[in-house]
């Protein structure tokens, strides 16, 4: 009995004392010490795990903001809740600009807004960060096997359009980039998702494999998952991508068609794409983020960052301040009018 | 009722009780969620029925060992001591909560020994920090902010 | 292929391969035989380490860390009843038995020499048949995959032990357990507003606290009792197979390792998966499958070589498609794409030499490993001579950082506690715990496969019911299963009018 009181006090102990971390403020900072900064090693929190596209780039950005902010810069994947733990983890952090976090677009928009996860989110939205620059760019296309029926995105949209039900794989569930640019392209030529369907998939490898063996007609992916295969042979082994849904040609797939040339008059202007980038809490400190942006600004014209971002598939298209903020609410804009989650 | 065969009531009736509570949830769910859910928690209730019957069917005859309390005593002890491990985790941080939970439970399992107990601590200890630490930079929990004194061993 | 031997051989022979080869096996042991640390953990942990490595060497080092850790995890599975890795929840029903009784030098002399055989023959399948093997799992669709999933949960009933219902209890249990989380849709359920289960409950979390958590809990009841201060067993025995046991044995390692292939190749279908099949193939083919769970080493090796067979498996969709063939085969592609090598035909043209490499490679990592797992043997099995009281603490801190080390996420470790105490309960009222695990692997995978399938079907107006008979491979997924789920029973029924026959009926026993 004596050792049962022993572990009740001790655990009453405990508990005082997590209540007593809990009162401690958290410091904001101090404009003094924000001239100084950085002094210390950074942290930046990746919501995804080790290996895959958005750790890469987390891990390429912490590589060049080490040279030019002086210090070590090291990335830390927080998984779990559907990448919300993470985005939680960057939130709570101080505003002294030694975490930082990587964001991507627009599966964080996505995941506020779907009424399911409302408990689980906590309110959050993107309004919440300070929205330091977007880094990655990745320009969401459709392709189909070599041998398709489809020779161009007219051919597909004709099918669809004369009562043909077409099945595009994608590689995410409702609120992926992937998803969304089906049901755009299907709301632009006024069909529903009962005729022009996304596949529902969990991720791109998935969605390639359903497009090699036949069960669907194409797949919704983005240019990283294609241009290593594209840039050896000029169309790749087996793909053949119909349009590029960017306003701008991809260095990475110079060959491809680019939706505004196509002059497909419904689908001008669509354009889609998976983007990465760098955030921190809300109470990022100015002095801070304005040292950040310039360390970014010093790594976009860097040509071996260029370089080593072009070996990896990255397409980098750097937007700061409210350019950035803009592009953000342009995703959510979208989301709500198609009402996916309804 | 045999004494054996109540154990098996409680567990039907457990599984029972939750089988329902989550389907209550389902209502909500969109519809490809719900059917899925609803296939699953189907052929869980009817697990929970088949062993209430069986249970109801063979109720005199005896079914297995009987499980006392007295053998939940010192597991469950063993698991409150773990739980304040893991509180201990969070507020003061993943070394210092091993120091104390490692000796604690030596003790607490009637080793009494205190070389071996130092030694397997410290050991451990040293141990976790340079694979996980050191080596493959992992962070563990560091505890709430008045133990930042300790950050550096992170 | 042979053209580019001579150039893999050159790269092979580097110092810095060989020294990510020896890494890799010695590093893997170690990542696998500490229980949280999976395979897929300490690849993706080691893949920043690679980052100033030449490809060949960074690339050979992954692999082996793969094959090495699938070996390493039954090394805890048999001393200390925590599977190391998911890949070894099989080899602690048989593995731990033997341990008990004082059998754990040879159990892990037999878990090393059939992981060594199913992982080199894995590598000659690799070698050899990598790109026909590949084409043909091009031909599986969603369906397919769903009954590949129906298929594995089948197995539940031949896990289930001496009650049956309450194995299949603690198999649907596992499937409710993996509602939680998003749904095929995207969707969230059961998560209850908390943040950490938006992602589901995690695999290895749940596993380390079913099996180890429980483990802890249930020693704790030696609490002050004379066995704790004396030594546990004595360590006697030898630890290869004798030669008799050898060519007993030898047949099931090398269906197991064949199986242990085919399984490696399908994607989402890896190691955990395969341990459990080999499991049940050599109950099936034996003439006492009642003596299974008492410590025999049939139980040892059908796993151990089965599970290992995957990794080559898994490397051959990889390689040549770019599909991963399990889940820590996608945290490999990680490793080559940083390494610029994209996979596909260009692997195999461009990059032969160190494509060629790191199969070749991999084959010595299989080789290399053994002898590591021979010197270190009779040392490893020290650690059933550690007191259990000093044992317990090590146990549980490694259980605990395990879980939290996987994801970093301390919502892990909640679960960890929680499936340690439902574990507890489940093993103190005859609930087998293995269902669970397994459930929890092929519930959410039945649910994606079955929501694909579904909307690939809707191009045909079919529902996904309608939509499987239309596709003969799934026709014969649908046959195997069908014999998978009788074959039991018609065997239970022989047994039964044998028993009648002889007069043995034991009368505690319900179905």
């Amino acid at each position: 009995m004596k050792k049962l009181a022993a572990i009740i006090l001790s655990l009453a102990m405990i508990l005082s004392l997590a209540a007593c971390g809990g009162d401690t403020p958290a410091s904001s900072g101090a404009s003094g010490e924000a001239a100084a900064w950085p002094k210390g090693n950074i942290e930046i929190i990746v919501p995804f795990k080790a290996g895959g596209a958005m750790d890469l780039s987390a891990r390429l950005t912490a590589t060049y903001l080490k040279k030019y902010l002086g210090v070590e810069v090291s990335v830390n994947n927080v998984e779990g809740g559907a990448n919300w733990v993470g985005y939680h983890q960057i939130l709570s952090a101080k505003g002294d600009g030694y975490t930082l976090g990587f964001a991507n677009y627009p599966g964080q928009v996505g995941g506020y807004l779907d009424p399911s996860k409302k408990d689980n989110v906590k309110g959050v939205t993107y309004r919440d960060f300070t929205n330091i620059a977007n880094i990655v760019h990745d320009p969401g296309i459709i392709v189909v096997k070599e041998d398709s029926p489809y020779k161009t995105l007219n051919d597909l949209l004709d099918a669809v359009k004369a009562g043909t039900k077409v099945t595009i794989s994608t590689g995410g569930a409702k609120g992926s980039d992937d998803d969304t640019l089906v049901r755009l392209i299907g709301r632009a030529i006024g069909v529903t998702d009962k005729d022009l369907i996304p596949g529902g998939n969990e991720n791109d490898a998935e969605a390639k494999n359903l497009l090699l063996n036949g069960e669907v007609d194409a797949q919704a992916c983005n240019v990283s998952n294609y241009f290593k295969t594209y840039e050896s042979t000029g169309q790749t082994d087996s793909i053949r991508v119909l349009a590029v849904f960017d306003a701008n040609k991809q260095e990475l797939m110079p060959n491809a068609p680019i939706i505004d040339e196509l002059g497909i008059e419904e689908l001008k202007g669509l354009y889609s794409s998976s983007d990465r980038g760098l955030v921190a809490t809300g109470k990022l400190d100015a002095a801070v983020l304005a040292k950040i942006v310039e360390a970014l600004k010093k790594t976009e014209a860097d040509p071996d960052f260029q370089k080593d971002a072009k070996e990896q598939g990255m397409g980098i298209h750097m937007l700061f301040g409210d350019d950035f903020t803009k592009f953000i609410d342009g995703v959510e804009t979208s989301f709500k009018e198609l009402k996916i989650f309804e | 009722m045999h004494k054996t065969r109540i154990q098996d009531l409680v567990i039907s009736l457990c599984v029972i009780a939750l089988g329902v509570f989550m389907w209550v949830q389902t209502a909500d769910f969109t519809d490809e969620s719900k059917q899925f859910s609803r296939f699953v928690l189907l052929l869980f209730l009817l697990m929970g029925v088949i062993l209430l019957v069986i249970t109801l069917i063979n109720a005199k005859k005896p079914a297995g060992k009987e499980v006392t309390l007295k053998e939940f005593k010192n597991p469950m002890l063993m698991f409150v001591i773990i739980c304040v491990y893991v509180a201990m985790m969070i507020t003061i941080g993943f070394f210092p909560a091993t120091l104390i939970f490692m000796p604690v439970s030596m003790l607490f399992m009637g080793y009494r020994r205190p070389l071996p107990i130092i030694c397997t601590t410290i050991g451990m200890n040293l141990f976790v920090w340079v694979l996980f630490v050191y080596s493959l930079k992992v962070r563990l929990p560091e505890g709430a902010d008045f133990m930042s004194f300790l950050s550096f061993l992170y | 292929m042979f053209e580019n031997m001579a150039g893999a051989l050159s790269e092979l022979f580097t110092w810095s391969s060989a020294l990510g080869l020896l890494i890799g096996v010695v590093g893997g042991m170690i990542i696998g035989a500490l229980p949280g640390l999976s395979a897929t953990m300490g690849i993706a942990l080691l893949i920043p380490v690679t980052y100033g490595m030449r490809p060949s060497a960074a690339i050979l080092m992954l692999a082996a860390i793969y094959t090495a850790a699938v070996y390493g995890g039954s090394i805890s599975a048999i001393l200390i009843h925590t599977p190391g890795t998911p890949s070894s929840a099989a080899t602690c029903l048989d593995g731990y038995p033997m341990a008990q009784k004082g059998e754990s030098l040879h159990a892990i002399g037999i878990s090393t020499t059939s992981s060594v055989i199913g992982g080199v023959i894995s590598a000659i399948a690799l070698l050899l048949i990598a790109p026909p093997l590949a084409r043909l799992s091009l031909n599986f669709g969603s369906t397919e995959y769903f009954l590949i999933a129906v298929f594995g949960l089948t197995l539940i009933a031949s896990l289930a032990g001496d009650n049956m219902v309450k194995g299949l209890i603690a198999g649907t249990f596992g499937l409710v357990v993996g509602l939680v989380g998003l749904a095929a849709d995207g969707s969230a359920r059961y998560t209850f507003g908390v943040t950490g289960l938006l992602g589901g409950i995690s695999l290895i979390p749940a596993m380390i606290g079913l099996f180890s958590v429980s483990q802890v809990m249930i020693q704790a009841d030696e609490r002050g009792k004379e066995a704790v201060k004396k030594e546990v067993v004595k360590i006697s025995g030898r630890f290869l197979p004798t030669g008799k046991e050898f060519v007993h044995l030898i047949p099931l390692i090398l269906e197991c390792s064949v199986v242990g292939v085919f399984i490696g190749i399908l994607p989402g279908a890896g190691g955990d998966i395969a341990s459990w099949v080999g499991l049940n193939i050599a109950k099936s083919q034996s003439k006492h499958p009642e003596l299974f769970g008492t410590g025999i080493v049939e139980g040892v090796a059908a796993p151990e070589s089965a599970n290992n067979a995957v990794t080559g498996g898994a490397l051959i969709p990889l390689l040549t498609l770019g599909i991963p063939g399990s889940s820590t085969a996608a945290v490999l592609m990680g490793g080559l794409t940083i390494h610029g090598l994209a996979p596909g035909f260009e692997l195999f043209s461009k990059y032969a030499d160190i494509t060629y490499c790191v199969i070749l490679g991999f084959l010595a990592a299989n080789i290399l490993m053994g002898l590591v797992g021979w010197a270190a043997g009779r040392y490893l099995t020290m650690v059933s001579k550690v007191p259990i009281p000093l044992l317990i603490p090590c146990i549980a801190v490694l259980s605990l950082l395990g879980s939290y080390a996987a994801s970093r996420n301390i919502t892990d470790v909640y679960v960890a506690v929680a499936f340690g105490l439902i574990g507890f309960f489940f093993r103190k009222y005859g609930i087998p715990t293995a269902p669970v695990v397994l459930a929890l692997i092929l519930g959410p995978m039945s649910d994606k496969y079955m929501y694909q399938g579904t909307r690939v079907a809707m191009k045909k107006d079919l529902s996904f019911w309608q939509y499987i008979p239309t596709r003969p491979l799934s026709i014969f997924f649908i046959i195997l299963i069908v014999l998978a789920l009788f074959a039991p029973l018609v065997s239970k029924a022989i047994s039964k009018s044998y028993e009648k026959k002889h007069g043995h009926i034991d009368a505690a026993e319900d179905i």
